[in-house]
């Protein structure tokens, strides 16, 4: 039963994590966008917590739980940074597409 | 045997939300799910046997990012993204590059992981973490086993990373 469990939480964390990066590529929302890392920041703290189960050491086992506690806080920070910067293009453009976000571009159409 | 189903069945709820989450149309209705999402795999924390994370879980995602990411959707300009009249699903020049990127991580990391089970083995161990260990293993207490204090210039370069992205976040986002 424990390799079941192991195993079906390893794939459900890898359909997480490339999923999640199908989101970054496939979304046109920039919150979207923010919320398919999220998914993906989920999926590696799953992956550190159930493999450190699999140690035969206590200090181990607490190490792979503070990766995982790290990894919250950087998701934190990151999901910040990420709302700030998609409150100063609303403040700037009006909107929450990345197909407006396109004044760097080279002109070729006109 | 009933901890192991609820354990299967939290796993599955998780995948689906997540899903849901990542490729529904609707913003809102994709930031429910993931704050659903959330509170699900806190839930699994808690049966994998750390109840320090279970609650750290609760606390930042499910209260405080969600908070930000509903907050968020509900100031910024409301678009369904490509919402077709008549077909449901129209072709645009990046689906296939993404779906061929998530099939490459996928099995990359699939291989990857196998190797590195196979290199360990499944033998999943019983031990109890607690709040103690935590600390033992951040701030360096002195009743310490052979694992105490050694993240404790993590911890603080941590807390400068939170100042720093507090201050970077009142400045992006202020208006002139």
């Amino acid at each position: 039963m424990d390799n079941i469990l192991v195993i079906s939480t390893f794939i459900v964390s890898l359909i997480m994590i490339s999923a999640g990066i199908v989101g970054i590529v496939y979304r046109r929302n920039l919150v979207a966008i923010l919320i398919s890392i999220e998914v993906i920041l989920n999926a590696i703290n799953l992956d550190f917590i159930m493999f450190s189960r699999l140690k035969n050491e206590m200090g181990q086992m607490v190490d792979g739980q503070i990766f995982a506690l790290f990894n919250i806080l950087i998701a934190a920070v990151e999901i910040t940074v990420g709302l700030a910067i998609i409150f100063a293009i609303r403040n700037t453009i009006q909107t929450s597409d990345i197909d407006k976000l396109n004044k760097l571009q080279e002109r070729v159409d006109e | 045997m009933w901890s192991e189903v609820l354990y299967l069945v939290l796993l599955i709820g998780v995948l689906i939300l997540s899903l849901v989450a990542i490729f529904n149309r609707e913003v809102f209705n994709a930031a429910v799910s993931l704050v659903f999402a959330f509170i699900l795999l806190s839930g699994i924390y808690l049966l994998l046997g750390s109840e320090f994370l279970a609650v750290i879980q609760l606390i930042i995602y499910a209260g405080a990012i969600a908070i930000l990411i509903l907050f968020a959707i509900m100031h910024t300009p409301a678009k369904i993204e490509s919402l077709g009249q008549a077909k449901i699903f129209d072709y645009k020049p990046h689906y296939l590059p993404a779906f061929l990127l998530g099939i490459v991580v996928f099995s990359t990391l699939l291989g990857i992981g196998f190797l590195i089970i196979k290199e360990i083995g499944i033998n999943v161990n019983n031990f109890k973490i607690t709040l103690k260990d935590f600390a033992n293993a951040l701030f360096n207490l002195k009743d310490i086993g052979n694992y105490g204090g050694r993240f404790v210039l993590v911890f603080e370069l941590a807390g400068i990373l939170i100042l720093a992205s507090v201050i970077a976040a009142i400045t992006v986002a202020k208006k002139e």
